[in-house]
């Protein structure tokens, strides 16, 4: 089940990594600097992933009629 | 149903026989359907109106409550066919019965359709419809308060459109249809308003049916309590034609069950073929930079390499010019050479003609410079010899012997004249065996 906190980080990492694919979508890019920015975009996808194969959807009644 | 009990002999006021009857009739509480015969309608805290069957002639007086009518979402009107619930009860200032009406519902499509309508029309002069009032949903929701009909195959759709993304689906069992279900769905709304589940979007929903059983989603209580939900709502129901007063005024609108699965899932099923995007785009920006670098380097090495060649081309052009100039040089060199040669042989052979010629020519020379010097040598002797001779005869000491004598003055001038003289100089006079020193005493000369 993902908690508050994975979600915090699931939102976080997609966005960091829309971000950096972003940052890849300019003209001129240093290829230096993109090495970087391959690496971190990979553990994030890494820390993503894990997040979605860890899910599991739970439903909980809360009154029946 | 069982018979009553008996009462007979037992005495008791008309407020307490009005009592009991009311305490005994109550539990009747059928669903009745007729045609509303009359409506009154004026500002109190009811609604009193009558239905009657269309065959039998029969009437039946009945009262709503004012609070109850208004969430109804719709005008009784005369004629309007109905189900309503409730139950019987003795009025006892008047002694009349009444049905006290708990619930309407329309049973007409004409009606019903009317009815829908009316209350649109309502509620969008109260702004209940403005896009602007309209909530975004979060991103990647986690939390959902659901308000079904929890043995539904509405919910079996909604859990498995939903899919498997860490979500907390609270679930608040109601009736969908029927007399309860305004009353269950606006109290479940309540409820997760109410709560402290921290709920990111209410969901209500329930699969398609007639107008008549999408009833509660087109009354006005219902529409009220969607309208005033702190929480955004999504409602979705029905099929996909279906519309309802819920879905106009709800946040998102879901066509059905599955779709309202689907909305709430949308992000994070995206999200799993949008990280697949986002990761390949960024490989092949990476790489196409990568590649696009590499072209440039390898272009300038290019272009590098070729202005070597060009250098390279044109030293050689310069070297195989050079070199034809000097060999050309060289050759104008060694032809002066061999011109040179040529004529220092040819030269030399003339002078060495000339040498011999010459060589000759002195040899011939000396032969006759030394006939001519043993010639000359001979004369010469025989001359010296007379000189000597001549010489011999002209010595003075010669004339000494003879008795001639030589005088000179005192600077040891030779005196040859007597003119010469002058009287008293003294003079050297030399004999041939010494000198005398004599003074001229006297002077006289030839002729005088």
């Amino acid at each position: 089940m993902a908690d508050k906190k994975d979600k915090i980080s699931f939102k976080k990492s997609v966005e960091e990594l829309e971000e950096i694919n972003k940052w890849f979508s300019e003209d001129e890019i240093d290829l230096e600097e993109g090495l970087k920015k391959l690496k971190r975009g990979k553990e994030l996808i890494l820390t993503c992933q894990k997040i979605l194969d860890e899910a599991e959807t739970e439903f909980i009644d809360i009154k029946d009629k | 149903m069982d018979k009553p009990q008996s009462f007979k002999g037992r005495i008791v006021t008309v407020s307490e026989y009005l009592e009991l009857l009311n305490e005994y009739i109550k539990p009747l509480d059928f669903s009745i359907i007729g045609e509303v015969s009359s409506v009154t309608d004026r500002s109190g805290s009811a609604v009193f109106f009558t239905v009657s069957d269309e065959e039998e002639q029969a009437v039946m007086n009945c009262v709503i409550w004012r609070g109850i009518y208004r969430g109804l979402g719709f005008k009784l009107e005369v004629g309007m066919k109905i189900k309503m619930s409730g139950y019987p009860n003795i009025y006892k200032q008047r002694g009349s019965l009444s049905y006290v009406v708990q619930s309407i519902i329309p049973t007409g499509e004409g009606v019903l359709l009317k009815a829908f309508e009316e209350l649109k029309a309502k509620l969008n002069k109260e702004g209940f419809f403005e896009p602007k009032r309209k909530r975004l949903l979060p991103r990647y929701i986690t939390k959902i308060g659901l308000i079904t009909a929890k043995q539904s195959n509405a919910i079996k759709d909604f859990e498995t459109h939903l899919g498997n993304f860490g979500t907390i689906v609270y679930v608040h069992d109601v009736r969908v249809e029927g007399f309860s279900a305004i009353e269950n769905i606006v109290e479940a709304m309540k409820t997760f308003n109410e709560s402290m589940l921290d709920l990111e979007v209410l969901v209500i929903t329930r699969g398609g049916g007639s107008l008549e059983s999408l009833q509660a989603f087109n009354s006005e209580a219902v529409a009220r309590a969607v309208y005033s939900s702190r929480i955004p709502v999504l409602s979705a129901i029905g099929h996909e034609k279906d519309i309802t007063i819920s879905d106009l005024i709800a946040d998102i609108r879901g066509s059905t069950p599955t779709d309202a699965g689907k909305i709430l899932s949308q992000d994070w099923r995206e999200s799993e073929d949008k990280i697949g995007v986002l990761r390949k785009q960024m490989l092949t920006a990476y790489k196409t930079e990568l590649t696009k670098q590499r072209n440039y380097i390898e272009y300038q090495i290019e272009k590098i390499i070729d202005k070597f060649k060009r250098l390279i081309l044109e030293k050689r052009n310069y070297l195989r010019n050079s070199s034809s100039n000097l060999y050309l040089y060289f050759q104008n060199i060694f032809r002066k050479f061999y011109d040179l040669n040529k004529n220092l042989e040819s030269n030399f052979d003339k002078f060495s003609n000339k040498l011999m010629e010459n060589q000759h020519k002195i040899q011939t020379l000396q032969k006759v410079f030394m006939r001519e010097c043993e010639y000359s040598i001979k004369s010469n002797k025989a001359r010296l010899k007379q000189i000597v001779k001549l010489l011999k005869s002209n010595d003075p000491n010669q004339k000494l012997k003879q008795g001639y004598t030589l005088t000179r003055d005192m600077k040891g001038k030779m005196i040859k004249s007597v003119k010469e003289l002058n009287t008293n100089d003294i003079l050297s006079t030399y004999f041939i065996d010494g000198e005398a020193k004599s003074k001229v005493t006297a002077i006289s000369e030839k002729g005088n």
